[in-house]
């Protein structure tokens, strides 16, 4: 008896310790979340009236040519963003994790910089450099009398230069962590077999990696899918990303319902990564245990 | 057999140092890697940095055409700035203690504590990531407008732990999980108190990961700026918010710079303890990698 | 018929002015159908040179060749050479079948050649049946034998091994060492073979290199490492040795209170006198005999491993016939019958009494 109670003791105490975060977890997320998801499908509520279902809202919202607009606007900056991440930061990684130079130190240390620049800071760094005006356009005027610079600012270009940007050391530091999972002997058996620089990395590495890959791939999604601030800074006025017409349909417009069902459609939208996302993570920790 | 003492081949040098072609290939991929990275990343934040002590820069010019330190007189003069520090120092300090004080606890238990449904509540945390970050605020904000929350410290405060939920959990877990038992065992065998194995044997073994959370929660939190944003507007006023209005605004460029380098600074500090625990993977176990 | 050359091979590391030299003109020739093993201490830079030869690492100067051909400027991939590593190093993410396969698939022979092949190197390792299992399903064993198969079935020129069994346990280590040798005299496939381990070496090679710090110290047969040693290096390395001081004066050696023939080329100067363990004979007294106090005996099957105190000499270990009856305390009177006269970097004298 004196184990089971110890033991039932010890259960109780880990139940309270996990609590409190659980709660906020629960109150801030699940039911703010679950909450507009109810509410995007009901009918208005009136006095003496029962609720009702209704995909109104939804229609709406694809109604409106504008909101249509913004909604594929941020699928299509937050593909070529993800892409474009990929692209750099797989070579800045594979040079990481290969290379024990002290070029390779300075590299990391300027690929992970970013980490400590808040959006808002490199919103305002990118338009003192890259806007009109800013010191590229200054220097290509001066040093090369050049004046074709065409500045990103308030365009498409701003907002994805500045995402990627802002995702390198995330990327960098997950890509460069899982491949230094895979050890050099492993890549030498291949190279030794006949396999060349290429094939090695589609077959053996790409393969061995493939979990850090969807979470980074996942993460940048869902991150770029959600931002706010940095095309909020620096994107054009038209179209707009999806965070930035929710703040303004709920602060400006005060349309609060409106605001809501905008969220919901990323939530939808953005559900399907998320999902993969947290099976990614539990399949690799269901095996490690 | 003939033996040939010819050497086959002579293995360039560089700096005194040998280096073999496969290095010299890799390492001017580094080199035109360190170039960019310098060029995109160091660049924006040098401007930021030529315009704070900028008396005045007359276009075009390469660099300020006058320094001076006037604008950070007059910048650290303004009232919204002299109440917005402090608000987001204050607001920091407060969101990373309480999230420590509801957190650590709760890791302990996560790694200690076989209680049922222990892994699934777990990855109940990636949820905060699983979204797209701005529509779950505006979901929030819509519940917290109802319950008078928009505008007040509470609001934000509670905003703001959200985004620290998952670090603050998810690092110390693993920590916890990661160290040696049978060192804690040792201790206990020799006649240590399990408080004292905790405080002794425990904690210095987790104290890195620890310190890592703490930091990367404390300057995300002072970083904050889009939560708070949205909530704080018009009550609640952080650096961060401030530099929006200060953006979109373009009162004087100077006070921008003035704010994003008193803004920077905090990540100054955390840069220099970044080298230590970013090479390891305490950072990436925070997203479930 | 592949063979393998080493001529001059050197790798060094660090800077030019303050190098580290990691493989120091390195000659060796192994002969078709060869097995050698490469054996020194950790660090020797054995492993280098095995790596210079696979086409990791690149040679600071001296070449590689292969059937007089140089492959130094060859990349690993291209190189007729297979190699089977310390760690099992098969591709976690691919069953068994797919880890042998890959390298035929790259080499684009068709289908059901592979799966000929595949399953004629996983008979030859013995473990036909294992061909649909991952790498984790297997133990450290069976892996390692995977890694030669798949390492076999390319049909290399040279067959490399690093220290493949150093991660086993002994029992296994010694009945993978026996697979390997019969595999590699039935397809009489050239191999070099590196290992720290000299009992390894000596049961499995056919000639032993021996290395020590970057430089070659001996290459010979087995028999010839262990009876004519060329250095104090491999003398003190290879099997067990007593080594005392001696010196060397008019065709004798004393050594302790005794003197020792010694031949007539031996130079007046002192001396390293190196006695096997096995080449003593207990006496009663006599010319030429040492005494000492036994301290201990451990009875090792068929002879006994005895250490003796000697006043003179300090401790020796000596290996005694079971006929010789000994026990703790004793005292005991023995001679050499056969020992080596080292002096400078010279080769040995060999003494037979």
């Amino acid at each position: 008896m004196a184990t089971r109670s110890r033991y039932l003791n010890t259960l109780f105490a880990g139940y309270a310790l996990i609590a409190p975060p659980l709660i906020i977890l629960v109150l801030l997320i699940f039911y703010p979340a679950g909450q507009a998801i109810v509410r995007t499908v009901m009918t208005d509520q009136e006095v003496g009236i029962t609720a009702g279902l209704t995909l109104d809202r939804y229609f709406n919202f694809f109604a409106d040519p504008i909101a249509r607009s913004n909604l594929w606007f941020t699928i299509w900056v937050t593909v070529v963003t993800t892409a474009l991440l990929f692209l750099v930061c797989f070579p800045l990684s594979l040079y990481l994790r290969f290379s024990n130079s002290r070029i390779a130190g300075i590299v990391q240390v300027l690929a992970l910089f970013p980490l400590f620049v808040p959006g808002v800071i490199l919103a305002f760094a990118l338009i003192r450099y890259l806007g009109p005006r800013g010191t590229v356009d200054t220097f290509l005027r001066i040093v090369f009398n050049y004046t074709g610079f065409v500045t990103p600012y308030l365009k498409p270009s701003g907002i994805i230069f500045a995402l990627v940007w802002d995702h390198i050391p995330f990327t960098v530091l997950v890509l460069t962590a899982g491949l230094r999972q895979v050890e050099d002997s492993v890549i030498e058996a291949a190279r030794d077999v006949g396999a060349s620089g290429l094939r090695v990395f589609f077959q053996i590495v790409l393969p061995l990696i493939q979990r850090p890959l969807l979470i980074v791939f996942c993460l940048n999604m869902i991150g770029i899918f959600g931002s706010f601030t940095i095309p909020y800074l620096l994107g054009p006025a038209a179209p707009q990303m999806m965070g930035v017409y929710m703040q303004q349909t709920f602060t400006d417009y005060l349309d609060r319902s409106g605001a809501e069902t905008q969220a919901v459609l990323s939530f939808l939208i953005c559900s399907v990564i998320g999902a993969l996302y947290v099976r990614t993570v539990t399949r690799r920790r269901g095996e490690r245990a | 057999m003939k033996i040939d003492p010819t050497p086959a081949y002579r293995q360039p040098t560089i700096f005194g140092y040998r280096i073999s072609t496969r290095t010299l290939r890799r390492e001017a991929f580094g080199i035109f890697a360190l170039v960019a990275l310098t060029l995109i990343i160091i660049g924006p934040m040098m401007t930021v940095f030529l315009w704070a002590f900028a008396e005045r820069w007359r276009q075009p010019a390469l660099l300020p055409t006058e320094w001076g330190l006037s604008y950070w007189y007059e910048t650290l003069a303004r009232n919204d700035i002299t109440s917005a520090m402090p608000m987001s120092l204050g607001l920091a300090l407060t969101v990373t203690a309480l999230s420590a004080i509801i957190c650590l606890p709760a890791a302990y238990a996560f790694a200690r504590i076989n209680f049922p449904g222990r892994q699934g509540l777990l990855l109940s945390f990636l949820a905060v990531n699983a979204f797209p970050r701005f529509g779950l605020y505006v979901t929030i904000a819509v519940v917290f407008f109802r319950l008078g929350l928009v505008g007040t410290l509470p609001g934000v405060i509670l905003i703001q732990l959200v985004n620290t939920l998952l670090t603050m959990i998810w690092i110390p877990t693993s920590a916890f999980q990661n160290i040696d038992r049978a060192l804690e065992e040792a201790a206990l065998d020799v006649g240590a108190g399990r408080l004292r194995v905790f405080f002794q044997i425990t904690l210095p073994q987790v104290f890195p990961a620890l310190a890592a959370a703490l930091l990367l929660t404390f300057v995300s939190t002072f970083y904050e700026a889009q939560g708070a944003l949205i909530i704080g507007i018009p009550g609640i006023r952080t650096m961060a918010v401030l530099m929006y209005s200060y953006i979109n605004n373009q009162i004087v460029v100077q006070y921008g710079a003035v704010i994003s380098l008193m803004l920077w600074l905090p990540s100054l500090v955390l840069l220099s303890f970044a080298q230590k625990f970013l090479r390891g993977n305490t950072v990436s176990s925070g997203f479930g990698v | 018929m592949p063979t393998l050359d080493l001529i001059n091979l050197r790798k060094q590391f660090g800077s030019v002015t303050n190098p580290v030299v990691a493989v120091n003109d390195l000659n060796i020739n192994v002969a078709d159908g060869e097995f050698l093993c490469i054996l020194g201490p950790s660090g020797c830079g054995k492993s280098t040179a095995l790596r210079m030869v696979a086409g990791f690492e690149e040679p600071s100067g001296g070449d590689v060749q292969i059937d007089q051909q140089s492959i130094v400027n060859m990349p690993p991939n291209k190189r007729p050479t297979a190699m089977v590593f310390q760690k099992y190093t098969l591709w976690p993410h691919m069953k068994v079948y797919d880890n042998i396969a890959f390298g035929l698939k790259l080499r684009h022979l068709p289908k059901n050649q592979i799966d000929q092949e595949v399953q004629a190197s996983l008979e030859l390792v013995g473990l036909g049946k294992y061909g649909d299992r991952y790498p984790a399903q297997l133990s450290g064993g069976e892996q390692q034998r995977v890694a030669i198969a798949r390492a076999l079935v390319l049909k290399p020129k040279i067959l490399l091994l690093d220290e493949p069994f150093s991660n086993l346990d002994a029992l296994l280590r010694v009945r993978l060492r026996e697979e390997l040798r019969q595999i590699q005299r039935n397809l009489k496939i050239t191999a070099v073979f590196v290992t720290h381990d000299q009992e390894e070496a000596l049961s499995l090679a056919d000639r032993i290199a021996v290395m020590s710090k970057g430089e070659l110290q001996q290459l010979d047969k087995p028999a010839t490492i262990y009876a004519r040693p060329k250095t104090l290096f491999v003398a003190d390395f290879i099997g067990a040795m007593n080594m005392l001081d001696g010196e060397v004066s008019g065709g004798v050696v004393k050594v302790g209170n005794q003197r020792l023939p010694a031949p007539a080329e031996c130079v007046a100067a002192p001396a390293k006198i190196a006695i096997r363990p096995e080449d003593v004979t207990v006496t009663q007294t006599g010319e030429g005999a040492w005494h000492g106090r036994i301290t201990q005996v451990s009875d090792l099957g068929h002879y006994r491993k005895v250490f003796v105190q000697s006043p003179d000499l300090g401790m020796l270990k000596l290996y005694l016939p079971k006929s010789v009856e000994v026990n703790d305390g004793e005292m005991i009177t023995f001679k050499p019958t056969r020992f080596l006269i080292f002096q400078g970097p010279l080769p040995p004298f060999e003494v037979k009494l």
